[in-house]
């Protein structure tokens, strides 16, 4: 897995993963959520457009980062699943806590 | 041809991209159909996450992964030696619950549930869990 992390003039948080999101990876993830989120970025906008695969262990760690982002008056948003990774989102209830956007663009507006 | 095909790896999360590839090629060889590899690929993840976080507890330990072919059906069974534990008897999740309530626990075994047709447990004759996985109609070649 790997993740690159930007923060545009607006202050919101383009976090792109790449690769595979499972038990073992998903800390790396929770690391670079929590960091963004400890710098004061609660606007936080995943790039899963070349997202092999995730696990429950990665919805985990979106759920954590959710529920902290909220708190803070932003979210986390989520755009470019494929279909299997967008298969797992919709198993486990996931759609309906986690804004999936069509596009980076309306990801990245209306806040 | 063989119609199954097995592995014996450590118990660790950083074998779980090795374990999900052990399945892929497997299912792939026994001519499971690509569309439903996916499916397979997750329960045997969430089922071997589940072996070295509840199971093992971060204990070393084996776990054996057996994949064969059984008619239309795929039957993976992941043994180890680790304390009893039935997953299946883990209540699921309530997904209706508004984000804040929503527990983190319980998603892995409700996930394999949904992408396979059975999910049976037995402890073993040396102790250890032998979890059993099934996905009927799986298709292709036999």
């Amino acid at each position: 897995m790997k993740i690159s992390t930007s923060v545009d003039e607006r202050g919101t948080a383009l976090v792109v993963v790449e690769g595979e999101v499972d038990a073992h990876t998903a800390g790396d993830l929770d690391k670079a959520l929590s960091d963004l989120l400890a710098q004061g970025r609660s606007r936080l906008v995943l790039d899963f457009t070349r997202l092999d695969y995730i696990s429950s262990a990665g919805l985990r760690t979106l759920l954590r980062a959710q529920q902290a982002a909220r708190k803070f008056g932003g979210e986390v948003r989520l755009f470019g699943l494929n279909d299997h990774v967008l298969k797992v989102f919709e198993m486990a209830g996931f759609h309906r806590m986690l804004r999936i956007a069509a596009t980076r663009e309306e990801a990245l507006e209306g806040w | 041809m063989y119609t199954r095909s097995s592995l014996r790896i450590a118990a660790e999360l950083k074998n779980l991209a090795e374990i999900r590839r052990f399945a892929r090629e497997t299912a792939s060889a026994l001519g499971v159909d690509p569309a439903m590899i996916p499916d397979v690929l997750l329960a045997v993840d969430e089922a071997a996450s589940n072996i070295v976080l509840h199971g093992y507890q971060g204990q070393e330990g084996i776990i054996e992964i057996e994949v064969r072919r059984e008619g239309d059906a795929l039957v993976i069974r992941l043994r180890d030696e680790a304390a009893p534990f039935d997953p299946t008897c883990v209540p699921p999740p309530d997904l209706t619950l508004p984000l804040e309530q929503r527990a983190l626990g319980g998603v892995g075994i409700y996930l394999i549930r949904q992408v396979m047709d059975e999910v049976t447990h037995r402890i073993t004759p040396q102790g250890g869990n032998e979890l059993t996985l099934v996905k009927r109609g799986v298709g292709g070649k036999r």
